[in-house]
C-alpha cells in the first residue's frame, strides 16, 4: 500500500492558457539572456557542459531553451517517494494533494502559553503529533533551529529523529552548508528517499549550498524540490505576473541543473513566494496574493507535469486565532483548488516562526475540510436520487428514514472530528470551550502518552548514533 | 427457554442492528407462529437490538441515519408482532396503557425524546407523541383527551426545564396529579431535580425511561385493583 492523498475533483485555473504560454516563453527569454547566478563551481561546470553559456568569472549561467524544455521533459510527472516502512511510501504528483507539515524556530508551549525557542524534545512530540494524524501524510523536519543543539546541526539531528520517531515519509531542508551529505548518509541507512527543499535565492541566484544541495541529492535519487522564495517589490517584481516569471525562471534552472545530474531524478515545483509588507518591510505572507500565487503555480506544475509543492498555508498571525484561521483557510483552499501535489503547512505561525501544537490539530481538521472541497460534486443517478425525491414526496416526507441517507452520507458529508457543532446549552454544558481549547486538550492527552520507542532496528540507529556524533565532530560542535 | 427461542430472539435482536426490515418481519411471523409472546420478542430481540444501537450511537460509533433506520425495522417487525396482540384475547385488555410524552415549550429536541417514544410503543405502550414546544395546556390536555396513565416530560435546555415544573403544577391545579404518572428526562434534568419538581421518576436514557415507565405503571395498576 501507498499512501496517496486526495484526487482532484475540483480544480482552479487562474491562468488562461495564453497567459501561461506567456509566461513560459518570456520565462525562457529570461534564462537565456539575463541567466542565473551559481555559487558554485561544479554547478556551472556542469551547466556549462550541458550547453549553458556559463561566465566563470560573474558565475552565471545563460540557459538554451532547448536544454530547459529538455529538462522539463526527463523530469517524472508523478513518483513515489519511499518511507522507511513501505506502506508508506507517498505518491506524489498526477491528480494527488497531500499534506504535511510547517516549519519553524520557536514553539508556542501548550502548558504554558508562552512562546520560546524549540528544544530537541519539541522536535520528539511535534513529529509523534504528525505521525498519528489522519490527514498528514508527510513530514517536514519540524525546526530550523534547536535551541539545545548547535546551530550547524539541528537539521541533521531531526533527520536522525524523524527517523527515529515516524512511520511516515520524510522531507528535510537544507538550510546549513554541508547538511546534505549527512542527511543523505542517513538517509541510506534507513533506506528512505527524502524530499530535498532547494531553494534559489532571489533574483536570479543560487547559493553554494543550495546549488551543492540540488547536486548531491539529485546524485542519490533523492526528490529535489526546488522553490523561489520571492518577495514580490523587494526580490523580484511588484506584479504578481512578473513574480511568477521571475520565479518560473529560478525554479526552472534549478530542476534544470538537477535534470542534467541525474536524468529522470524526481523533482518538484516548489512555491514560497508573498509580497513585501510595505509598511513593515518584513514578508506579508498571510497575504491573499500569496494564495492567488500558490493556485497559479500548483496551474504551471500542471502545465509542466512536475509534481508541485507549497510551503504554503503560511500566516502572519502570531496566536491560533481568527487571524490564522482566515488566512490559512484562503490560502489552502487557493493552493489546493491550483492542484499543488503537496501542501506543507500543518502548525505554523507568524511567518514560519512558529510552531503550534493546537494548530497542528486544527490543521488536521482543516485539511480533512479541504480534502471535501476537492471531491467535488458527486453525480451519479444514485448521487441525484430523482426517483427518492419522487418517492419521499411532500411533508411529512422524511429522507432521514431512508436507506439512501444512511448508505451515502458518510460520503457526501464530511463529519469533524474537532470542530464543535454541539447545540449552544450542550457547549455551555462542556465548558464553553473554543477550538484552540479543544485542540489544547486533545493535544495534551496526546503528549501525556509515552514517547514511543525508536521505530528503527538497534544497528539501524546504531548506525544514526554514529553519523550523528561524525556530523558534530566534523562541524566541530564536540570534540 | 429453549435453544430454538433463543436463537430466534438473538436472529431478531441482530436484525434491528443490521437494520434489515424483511428479516426482522419475516423473524417476527415466525416468532409467532412458534407462540412467542410477543413481549418478549420485543424486549429480549427488537428492543435489545434497538438499545445496543442506541448506545452505538451515543459512543459515536454509529450515526442518526443507521439509528433511525434501526428503529424503523424495529416499528415495522413490531406491527407484524402487535398483529398477533389482537389474536391473543385475553392479553391486555384491561391493561390500556396510554402515555403522553412531548418535549417542553421553548425546547426543539427531538431526538432523546422521540427515541423514548419509540421504545415505550415497543414496549406495549400506546403512545401519543406531542412532538417539540409544547405548551403547558397542550400537555395537560392531551392527558385528559388521551386518558393518559403516564406523562413524559423532556427538556434538554436548562433554560427550558422549569417548564416542566410548571406542567406539574397545572395537573394539580386541574385535579389531575392523582390519575397520572410524571416522568421526567432529557439532557438538562437529573434524579434530584426530577425529585424537586415533583416527578415521580426520572428516564437517564431511552431504555431507563421505558423500565421506570413499567415500573409506574405496575404500581398504578396495583393501586387500581385496591380501588376496586
Amino acid at each position: 500500500m501507498t499512501v496517496r492523498g486526495y484526487p482532484h475533483g475540483m480544480v482552479l485555473n487562474p491562468l488562461s492558457q495564453q497567459q501561461i504560454e506567456q509566461i513560459h516563453e518570456s520565462t525562457l527569454e529570461v534564462l537565456r539572456k539575463t541567466g542565473v547566478l551559481f555559487e558554485h563551481e561544479e554547478a556551472l561546470r556542469i551547466l556549462g557542459e550541458a550547453g549553458c553559456e556559463v561566465d566563470f568569472d560573474t558565475r552565471v549561467a545563460k540557459f538554451p531553451a532547448g536544454l530547459v524544455e529538455g529538462c522539463l521533459r526527463s523530469a517524472p510527472s508523478s513518483f513515489t517517494l519511499r518511507a522507511i516502512e513501505r506502506e508508506y511510501d507517498l505518491h506524489l504528483g498526477g491528480t494527488r494533494v497531500a499534506f504535511s507539515s510547517g516549519t519553524a524556530v520557536d514553539v508556542l508551549d501548550t502548558l504554558s502559553g508562552e512562546r520560546r525557542p524549540a528544544t530537541l524534545k519539541d522536535a520528539v512530540d511535534v513529529i509523534r503529533i504528525l505521525d498519528k494524524l489522519d490527514q498528514i501524510h508527510h513530514i517536514f523536519v519540524p525546526f530550523g533551529i534547536l535551541s539545545d543543539k548547535p546551530k550547524e546541526v539541528a537539521f541533521e539531528w531531526q533527520t536522525a529523529l524523524t527517523f527515529r520517531h515516524a512511520k511516515k515519509s520524510v522531507g528535510h531542508g537544507v538550510a546549513f552548508p554541508g547538511c546534505a551529505k549527512w542527511q543523505i548518509e542517513m538517509a541510506d541507512v534507513v533506506g528512505a528517499q527524502l524530499i530535498a527543499g532547494a531553494g534559489a535565492v532571489p533574483p536570479l541566484s543560487y547559493s553554494h549550498s543550495m546549488a551543492d544541495a540540488i547536486i548531491q541529492f539529485s546524485r542519490k535519487k533523492h526528490c529535489v524540490s526546488v522553490s523561489q522564495a520571492i518577495a514580490c517589490g523587494a526580490t523580484g517584481p511588484v506584479t504578481l505576473a512578473g513574480t511568477l516569471i521571475q520565479g518560473n525562471a529560478e525554479i526552472l534552472a534549478g530542476i534544470t541543473l538537477s535534470q542534467v545530474v541525474s536524468p529522470g531524478n524526481p523533482n518538484m515545483y516548489c512555491s514560497y513566494t508573498a509580497p513585501l509588507d510595505m509598511r513593515s518591510g518584513g514578508m506579508a505572507v498571510g497575504s491573499v496574493e500569496s494564495a492567488i500565487l500558490g493556485a497559479a503555480v500548483g496551474q504551471l506544475a500542471r502545465y509542466y507535469r512536475i509534481p508541485s509543492r507549497t510551503l504554503f498555508p503560511q500566516v502572519n498571525a502570531m496566536v491560533p486565532d481568527q487571524q490564522s484561521g482566515i488566512e490559512r483557510a484562503i490560502q489552502l483552499v487557493m493552493t489546493v483548488l491550483g492542484g499543488i501535489s503537496i501542501i506543507c503547512f500543518a502548525g505554523q505561525l507568524d511567518d514560519e516562526k512558529t510552531m503550534c501544537y493546537e494548530q497542528i490539530l486544527i490543521d488536521d481538521e482543516l485539511c480533512r475540510m479541504v480534502a471535501r472541497i476537492l471531491e467535488g460534486i458527486g453525480f451519479t443517478p444514485e448521487a441525484m436520487a430523482v426517483d427518492l425525491i419522487h418517492e419521499v414526496g411532500p411533508l411529512p416526507g422524511n429522507f432521514l428514514i431512508k436507506r439512501h441517507t444512511r448508505d451515502h452520507w458518510k460520503k457526501e458529508h464530511m463529519l469533524p472530528t474537532l470542530f464543535n457543532r454541539s447545540p449552544f446549552e450542550q457547549w455551555r454544558m462542556e465548558g464553553s470551550k473554543d477550538i484552540v481549547t479543544m485542540a489544547r486538550e486533545k493535544v495534551r492527552a496526546m503528549l501525556e502518552e509515552p514517547v514511543p520507542e525508536c521505530r528503527l532496528p538497534k544497528e539501524m540507529n546504531q548506525e544514526i548514533t554514529r553519523i550523528l556524533e561524525a556530523v558534530e565532530r566534523e562541524k566541530g560542535v564536540i570534540d | 427457554m429453549t435453544l430454538d427461542e433463543n436463537s430466534i430472539l438473538e436472529s431478531l435482536r441482530q436484525s434491528v442492528i443490521s437494520c434489515d426490515e424483511d428479516e426482522a418481519c419475516r423473524l417476527a411471523r415466525v416468532a409467532l407462529n412458534m407462540g412467542f409472546d410477543p413481549l418478549v420478542a420485543i424486549e429480549r430481540g427488537l428492543a435489545a437490538g434497538l438499545r445496543e444501537m442506541g448506545a452505538a450511537f451515543d459512543r459515536h460509533d454509529i450515526f442518526l441515519p443507521d439509528l433511525v433506520i434501526a428503529a424503523e425495522t424495529m416499528k415495522a417487525a413490531c406491527s407484524v408482532l402487535e398483529s398477533g396482540l389482537k389474536e391473543l384475547p385475553s392479553h391486555r385488555t384491561s391493561d390500556i396503557r396510554t402515555v403522553v410524552i412531548g418535549t417542553v415549550q421553548n425546547d426543539i429536541h427531538d431526538i432523546g425524546k422521540s427515541l423514548v417514544a419509540l421504545m415505550l410503543f415497543c414496549a406495549g405502550w400506546n403512545v401519543v407523541d406531542l412532538g417539540t414546544d409544547v405548551s403547558t395546556d397542550g400537555f395537560v390536555d392531551a392527558v385528559v383527551e388521551n386518558e393518559a396513565t403516564l406523562l413524559g416530560l423532556s427538556s434538554l435546555l436548562t433554560t427550558t426545564a422549569p417548564e416542566m415544573a410548571k406542567v406539574i403544577s397545572a395537573l394539580e391545579k386541574r385535579g389531575l396529579r392523582s390519575k397520572v404518572r410524571v416522568i421526567v428526562g432529557g439532557g438538562a434534568v437529573d434524579e434530584v431535580y426530577a425529585k424537586r419538581i415533583g416527578a415521580d421518576a426520572y428516564g437517564a436514557n431511552a431504555s431507563d425511561a421505558v423500565r421506570q415507565s413499567n415500573a409506574l405503571f405496575k404500581e398504578l395498576e396495583g393501586g387500581r385493583l385496591r380501588d376496586s
